[in-house]
């Protein structure tokens, strides 16, 4: 069994936005118009947030992608009133949309932002469509929906791990975010293994994690120098 | 004067008796119109059911028995992918051209499957499995991997002389969750739903 998790060095990270690119890609995220995005209802399961420091006059920019981070102990899990979010075997934060009836607990649970609302039927113009991901369904109108850490991912990389006769190895699967990134910022992998990238990179003196004080235990580990 | 003075009573009489005649032909025609409702309600209850009852009728009337009883062909020559693939197939021309190039038989159902084959128009084949948009399931992760016979799900349709118009086993998340249960897989929502 395995307990996934994320590594994130923002040391590395340039702020390019191709996670974000990637994740609508391969999720099927619907895009919202500009009057809808106006009222915060963009689409994202992944966001680069951008942070300006001034100090001694020099301006510096730095970038957190931030993501749902499959809290250990979810507080969305606990106030979902039908079972529709559960905290899966292998620590994946899961939304089972045929359960969701759309209440929005979750939402105003989660300390992360990292869910959103489907308040109208998705739409995918054009042929985008025909393009979906077929290993991701395509959601509907009244139900919150959330990063997978591309659990489908998991499932088809197990499945081929098997037909060749072994278990899963670290770098087997990837999400779409680690794939597209540029700089390598992000490794995604199994925690419970101590000689994973990401178990090794989360036990680095560089690394924390957001909002730890809350006591939610992401397994979202972000990197970087501490002054 | 006098006459004004006599009449005044008659009018309302009648007036009550014109309500009265009026909100019971009402309520005749409110009983009338339910009953039609309901009688409607029923006629198309009935047609949906005897319509979700009736099997769907196949463009070429396919006769599995015969290839697979007595031509001893597997599943797989022509469901491509049950066994390698997560998405079965239902084969169409391109696959049925491996052998019906040509007729075989005298059979009318063949001729027009050459027919098919020969204008490279594709057969509107009826697919009666259809897994619901918010499951994931792979095929090769059961057939392959965990050595799951077709007829399991299937039911026996190698022995199927009529073409199939309904799914012979009924296929439920009760039918799937029973099964993880008695073969000790996990029955984890994340499994199979996406």
């Amino acid at each position: 069994m395995s307990r996934w998790g994320m590594a994130i060095d923002l040391d590395r990270c340039t702020g390019c936005g191709s996670c974000m690119a990637a994740c609508h890609q391969e999720n099927n995220l619907t895009a919202v118009g500009p009057s809808e995005a106006a009222l915060d209802r963009v689409f994202h399961w992944l966001r680069v947030l951008p942070e300006v420091s001034e100090a001694h006059a020099e301006v510096t920019v730095t970038y957190t992608p931030q993501l749902c981070v499959q809290c250990d102990k979810p507080p969305c899990v606990r106030v979902c009133p039908v079972h529709a979010t559960y905290l899966s075997d292998e620590g994946i934060v899961a939304q089972i949309y045929a359960r969701c009836i759309g209440c929005r607990y979750c939402m105003a649970a989660c300390p992360y932002n990292a869910k959103v609302f489907n308040w109208y039927e998705p739409q995918w113009p054009g042929q985008l469509q025909a393009k979906a991901n077929p290993d991701v369904s395509l959601r509907y109108k009244g139900v919150v929906e959330k990063c997978t850490f591309c659990h489908h991912r998991v499932l088809k990389a197990r499945e081929d791990a098997a037909l060749a006769g072994r278990g899963l190895r670290d770098g087997d699967v990837s999400t779409a975010c680690e794939d597209s990134c540029p700089a390598k910022a992000i490794v995604f992998g199994d925690l419970d293994d101590p000689a994973s990238r990401v178990s090794r990179l989360a036990r680095s003196p560089r690394a924390s994690r957001h909002h730890e004080d809350l006591g939610t235990e992401p397994k979202v580990y972000h990197l970087a120098r501490k002054e | 004067m006098t006459n004004r003075d006599a009449s005044p009573p008659a009018p309302p009489a009648t007036r009550r008796a014109g309500v009265a005649l009026r909100s019971s032909g009402a309520a005749a025609k409110g009983v009338l119109v339910a009953a039609a409702l309901v009688a409607l309600a029923l006629v198309l209850g009935g047609a949906v059911l005897w319509a979700a009852r009736r099997p769907l009728e196949q463009p070429i009337a396919f006769n599995h028995a015969l290839h697979v009883g007595q031509l001893e062909m597997d599943c797989t020559d022509c469901h491509l992918y049950a066994v390698n693939g997560v998405r079965a197939t239902i084969p169409n021309i391109e696959v049925c051209a491996d052998c019906h190039d040509e007729a075989a038989s005298e059979s009318a159902e063949e001729t027009r499957l050459v027919e098919y084959v020969a204008s490279g128009e594709r057969v509107p084949w009826r697919k009666i499995y259809r897994v619901p948009e918010h499951v994931y399931f792979s095929h090769r992760r059961h057939t392959q991997l965990g050595g799951i016979e077709c007829e399991t799900c299937h039911g026996a349709v190698g022995e199927q002389v009529e073409p199939v118009g309904r799914p012979l086993v009924r296929l439920s998340m009760e039918h799937c969750m029973r099964c993880h249960q008695d073969s000790g897989v996990s029955n984890d929502c994340l499994l199979c739903h996406r």
